[in-house]
């Protein structure tokens, strides 16, 4: 796109051939069509299909709804060009909002937000990118309706220093678990290749507010992929915890578990809901590898059980970590208060 | 300690005692609020509203919420004060979350007892191991029976972690207040502590609760806190809790 003085093409507008001049805001500006270069991905098609519904549904928007999407879009400054800022158009403002709640998932809405929103940026502590693993750590968490986008770029060569044109969106909707993202199998979908060790990774992240369409700053970022013995190295260690991934569901008695030792602390974090045959006073769980030496040990926590007819009862559950033939056992077995299953089991458990 | 600066079902003010670790909280608070007034009706989850916290968020644990109750059958006036966890966690910074049941409506006064550990995760490494001692009745007549293997306390710098079963009452002294001593317990403990237990009455639709004390090692629960289903030995009556130790200056 060329953006020329008005003075030489003041109120010429219109196009010919590939060229296009039209006059915005006292500005001339002549652009020249583009084509999209490289092949086309299915998110591109799904994305450009999803613009051009977008642009059309603006048409059906009454003449109160236009006028409040062309009210807000006065306070909000597009990307500045060749240092002049551009002002957005109402329905610029309708289509990019949109076009960002599209991709998260979300509906078109028809009614502009009330107010401008400010959405925090993104910042996160670390990234790990080897050929198994794509893994951001302590993202500064963000609740909803904010959701991470996360861009990265394929493996380039380790020269190259503005590689972030490269990027595609990994996912528009990330939600960090307790300050992790794994993004692995996503990446995989995406670019299709695993991160070669040794090459450069371009990575943009930023928060986007799912209610109102509106993004927080773009945070870039590159990282140099490893192996997976060098993440190790570097400090990388997986969050400890026994859940329905890597329990043996046929034997564990369970609608749902997560035990997480994360916590860095003297008590284990305890979440689920057990169950058991009637005359049983325990539910069994076995994990599919052992637990570290250190992790073995007693926790208390709480319960909540409904019984047969419905009543809520407190408890407390005696949970016993051991390892058994290769593999973890975990049993919970009732302590004080009613008994009955299922029981619902959560909250810290002191460990010892 | 701290005073809570809100909160958005109708409760005054709430004193906090508070043992901030590096990366979790630990919390005690007595919380009392009419459970029919239109600030409690109108909240899907209970709101305290604190100064800034050490940490911004939490995983869920437990508080007892609590509230009196009782019948009179043919001149016996029966105890039927009812306890159960509910969840709370901590929601960000500056707000305490306490998860709220619709059977609590219109229930009266309601007491709330926080005496709970707020965890975070990710935390970068993992637990560690405490060590813990046990907690039995150590006055010369004793007649509680606490389970030697499960009543324990965990005692660290500026908490404690309590978890007491009582097995029985020897039948002399069904009748008694009842008192008991327990030497590994720091004398700067000093908390009403809620006892658990099964509630034997038709039509409870909660664990019944009743609320000893302890301090300065001593433990105490009167005939007339207790309920019949706590009087007959049944129901593995138990606390559970997290005590901030000290922490008392205004």
């Amino acid at each position: 796109m060329i953006v020329i003085p008005s003075i030489a093409f003041g109120g010429f507008s219109g196009s010919a051939k590939d060229v296009t001049a039209r006059h915005v805001n006292g500005r001339s500006i002549l652009s020249v069509r583009s084509w999209p270069t490289g092949p086309k991905t299915n998110a591109q098609v799904v994305r450009r299909s999803s613009m051009s519904k977008i642009t059309k549904s603006y048409k059906t928007l009454t003449a109160e709804q236009m006028q409040a999407w062309e009210n807000l879009a006065k306070y909000t400054s597009g990307r500045s060009v060749l240092g002049q800022r551009a002002e957005l158009s109402g329905i610029n403002l309708f289509v990019r909002l949109n076009a960002n709640r599209v991709m998260a998932g979300e509906a078109i809405i028809a009614d502009a937000p009330e107010t401008l929103v400010n959405v925090p940026n993104a910042a996160y502590n670390k990234v790990f990118v080897t050929p198994e693993l794509v893994i951001f750590l302590g993202i500064e968490h963000q609740p909803a309706p904010n959701k991470l986008v996360v861009k990265m770029s394929g493996s380039q060569s380790p020269g190259i220093s503005n590689g972030w044109s490269k990027t595609v969106i990994i996912s528009p909707d990330v939600e960090d678990d307790w300050g992790e993202a794994d993004v692995t199998q996503l990446y995989l979908k995406t670019i299709g290749v695993e991160p070669t060790p040794g090459q450069k990774i371009f990575i943009e992240t930023y928060w986007l507010d799912t209610a109102t369409g509106f993004t927080g700053q773009v945070y870039k970022s590159s990282t140099i992929a490893i192996t997976q013995e060098q993440a190790i190295a570097e400090g990388y260690a997986p969050r400890k915890r026994v859940n329905m991934d890597n329990i043996d569901l046929e034997r564990s008695q369970v609608e749902s578990f997560d035990l997480d030792f994360s916590t860095a602390a003297p008590v284990v974090n305890h979440s689920g809901v057990l169950t058991s045959k009637p005359a049983e006073g325990y539910s069994y769980i076995y994990a599919e590898a052992p637990l570290e030496r250190e992790l073995l040990g007693i926790s208390f926590c709480i319960g909540r059980g409904v019984t047969e007819d419905g009543k809520l009862m407190s408890q407390s559950v005696y949970c016993h970590l051991s390892n058994i033939n290769g593999e973890a056992h975990l049993s919970y077995s009732h302590r004080g208060g009613t008994w009955s299953r299922p029981s619902e089991v959560f909250g810290p458990g002191i460990i010892f | 300690m701290f005073y809570s600066t809100g909160n958005n079902f109708g409760a005054g003010a709430i004193k906090f005692k508070e043992a901030r670790e590096s990366n979790y909280i630990v919390l005690n608070a007595t919380v009392t609020c009419d459970s029919g007034c239109a600030a409690f009706l109108g909240a899907e989850v209970l709101e305290i509203y604190v100064p800034e916290l050490n940490i911004s968020r939490s995983t869920e644990t437990g508080v007892v919420m609590f509230f009196e109750d009782s019948i009179d059958s043919y001149g016996t006036h029966y105890n039927l004060n009812k306890g159960v966890f509910v969840k709370s966690w901590i929601k960000d910074a500056h707000t305490i979350c306490i998860e709220k049941l619709p059977f609590f409506e219109n229930k009266g006064e309601l007491t709330i007892f926080i005496q709970s550990l707020y965890p975070q995760l990710g935390q970068g490494s993992n637990t560690f191991k405490v060590t813990k001692q046990p907690l039995v009745d150590s006055s010369p007549d004793s007649y509680l029976r606490f389970n030697d293997s499960d009543s324990i306390i965990v005692v660290r710098e500026n908490w404690v972690f309590i978890h007491l079963l009582l097995e029985r009452c020897d039948y002399s002294h069904i009748d008694d207040d009842w008192e008991a001593v327990f030497e590994n317990m720091p004398a700067d403990i000093d908390a009403v502590l809620p006892l658990l237990h099964t509630a034997s009455w038709s039509g409870s639709w909660f664990t019944g609760c009743a609320r000893p004390e302890v301090r300065n090692q001593h433990w105490t629960l009167p005939r007339t806190e207790r309920s019949n289903a706590l009087q007959n030995n049944t129901g593995a009556p138990f606390s559970f809790a997290f005590i901030v130790r000290g922490d008392d200056e205004e």
